[in-house]
């Protein structure tokens, strides 16, 4: 089922969202 | 304007003030740990649950941890919505045999209802099969708006507290938050619309014939129980395309009453809460002061604009004395949408009750405006709250740099780095907002999607990536917007307004808490004063405000300029 348009959405949503942990870990060090 | 609209504007704020109280009451209770009458049903259920995810309920954790886990939440959140939208046609209750929802449609879903935006790309009853409806989207709106309380109550300890390092548990809060708040008033509210005529079923439609002769599909399905979290949890999506203006999902003025109170009651009741749990309830009355004055504008300008009218329709033979009805159902009239937009704007809710694009260039630009103040007023569940604090933050700075003295709010001081993270916060909107309207504006492919020409096309840009930044979810109608570039980017732009403004936040809460409460004294500058409400109004109109004027101007103001010159669009 899981098909190109699948896998670039998850890494884009998911990669979006790893980035901003690493966005909070730079917060942390303010 | 009439004076019946009025006071049916006034009935309105009337019936939530009286729910201010007990409600904000039972929540400080809620989220302080105590218990409450529903202890006795929830509580084994709550322990469950914590059992079954390995919580440590006694544990806390620091603004980072914190931070960790609602991001984890959200990404497995996004996974699972994600999942259920692709393989909805082999997966059960779908009655109506949709095909799987397409991928770029299915992220910006996805991403919407767990960002809490609940923006639809999508026509939900032609697209969304009832498990989607139900175990997908529902789900979420509990959840997401359950993680926007956590952010708050995170925040409001950080005030309270004096020298800590922690400030709560996320997963504690955020079930506590679904379990004793949000469930029990979606059960009760889902009632009451069943009541007033909400379809309740899982028949996907009955089929009908008109008085012409045609056959017609009536969509049906869970609807009333949507509806109800829809508007407590601020989320904004409706079962069907047209929102509450659909007859099926706000059938009647009094279901029309109970939608607006539903999302005034949990928001508003939670910034009391906030006064109750830092100890001194005059701090949460003068953040909902700020909150109906500024509301009561938007609602005022608004229910003016409309009753104003079009004078091109005017100079055409239509009666001016009916203002301008395009876009708003009879069943409500020019006072009950106006305060149903400036409403669900000034908030993050999302749902409509008429088409804002369809108002004039005036009254349209009203919600804009409140959805880029940042939607504090008092805001979505949680995500007000803690949008409100920042600006609060802000205020006692420039009121401590007037004066020469340290700022300091309720106790805290407030410091450089402090106001880094504010900053970063409130510059995460613009960024997003403008940014992606320029790009789209330029773009023949995304320029290609608007419905009207000239300043009307740009409010259209505008106004989306303003809803989607600001987790709102409405749309001003017109532009076209299932398609790849932006499902896509509004997709990207609801990340970064709920997760990039929600960060710096927290992290300003950790900075906060660690800091020791101090107790007032004569030179302290008192927050709970109508002249503190004043600067408050004053800084969220320039902060919040003055950022967007200038695409303002090239999007309504020129357009309403353009209107009086005999020119419409």
């Amino acid at each position: 089922v899981f098909i190109l348009a699948d896998i670039i959405f998850i890494a884009l949503g998911a990669g979006t969202i790893a980035g901003l942990a690493l966005y909070a870990s730079g917060l942390a060090r303010i | 304007m009439s004076l019946v609209g009025w006071g049916q504007i006034g009935l309105l704020f009337v019936v939530v003030l009286a729910l201010i109280k007990p409600l904000g009451l039972y929540m400080a209770r809620v989220f302080s740990g105590e218990r409450t009458w529903l202890s006795v049903v929830l509580g084994p259920v709550e322990h469950a649950l914590y059992a079954a995810g390995g919580v440590r309920a006694d544990r806390e954790q620091t603004w980072l941890g914190y931070a960790f886990a609602l991001l984890a939440f959200s990404a497995a959140g996004f996974l699972l919505l994600y999942a259920i939208l692709r393989l909805q046609h082999v997966l059960p209750l779908n009655p109506q045999g949709f095909g799987a929802v397409p991928a770029d449609l299915a992220f910006n879903t996805a991403v919407s209802f767990v960002t809490n935006t609940n923006w639809q790309a999508y026509g939900g009853e032609t697209t969304m099969s009832h498990l989607s409806q139900m175990a997908g989207l529902t789900v979420q709106n509990f959840v997401s708006a359950a993680s926007g309380i956590a952010i708050a109550l995170a925040v409001t300890r950080a005030f309270a507290r004096s020298a800590a390092e922690t400030v709560g548990n996320f997963w504690v809060d955020m079930t506590r938050a679904t379990l004793y708040v949000l469930l029990p008033l979606a059960v009760i509210v889902a009632l009451a619309f069943v009541a007033m005529g909400l379809p309740q079923t899982l028949d996907a439609s009955v089929a009908a014939t008109t008085l012409e002769g045609a056959n017609q599909t009536i969509a049906l399905g869970p609807v009333a129980s949507q509806e109800a979290i829809k508007q407590l949890g601020t989320n904004g999506g409706g079962f069907f395309n047209v929102n509450a203006a659909h007859p099926f999902e706000n059938p009647t003025a009094l279901s029309n009453y109970l939608n607006i109170v539903c999302m005034l009651s949990i928001s508003s009741a939670l910034v009391y809460a906030f006064g109750q749990m830092v100890g001194d309830r005059r701090q949460g009355w003068a953040l909902l002061a700020v909150t109906g004055v500024l509301l009561l504008i938007g609602i005022g300008a608004i229910y003016w604009a409309e009753t104003y009218g079009n004078p091109i329709l005017a100079s055409l033979g239509v009666d001016p004395a009916m203002g301008n009805m395009e876009g708003k159902e009879v069943r409500f009239g020019q006072a009950m949408t106006a305060a149903y937009a400036a409403v669900t704007t000034g908030l993050s809710d999302g749902g409509v009750n008429g088409m804002h694009g369809s108002f004039t260039a005036l009254g349209g630009m009203a919600p804009l405006v409140l959805i880029q103040l940042g939607e504090i007023l008092p805001g979505g569940v949680g995500s007000g709250l803690y949008g409100m604090l920042v600006f609060a933050v802000l205020a006692v700075f420039v009121a401590g740099l007037m004066v020469g003295r340290t700022p300091e709010f309720l106790g805290k001081k407030i410091e450089g780095r402090e106001m880094k993270f504010a900053m970063l916060a409130v510059l995460i909107l613009p960024l997003a907002i403008l940014g992606f309207t320029a790009v789209s504006a330029m773009l023949p492919g995304a320029v290609a999607s608007i419905g009207t020409g000239g300043p009307h096309g740009l409010s259209e840009i505008l106004y989306a990536y303003s809803s989607a930044a600001g987790n709102n979810g409405s749309a001003f109608g017109g532009l076209s917007a299932n398609t790849p570039w932006y499902n896509t980017t509004l997709g990207i732009a609801m990340l970064f307004g709920r997760f990039g403004y929600a960060l710096p936040v927290l992290a300003m809460a950790g900075s906060i808490a660690a800091k020791t409460r101090s107790t007032a004294t004569a030179g302290t500058f008192p927050t709970h004063t109508p002249l503190f409400v004043g600067l408050l109004i004053g800084i969220i109109l320039i902060m919040g405000g003055l950022q967007f004027f200038p695409a303002l101007a090239l999007g309504p103001i020129v357009e309403h300029f353009q209107m009086l010159s005999g020119q419409t669009f």
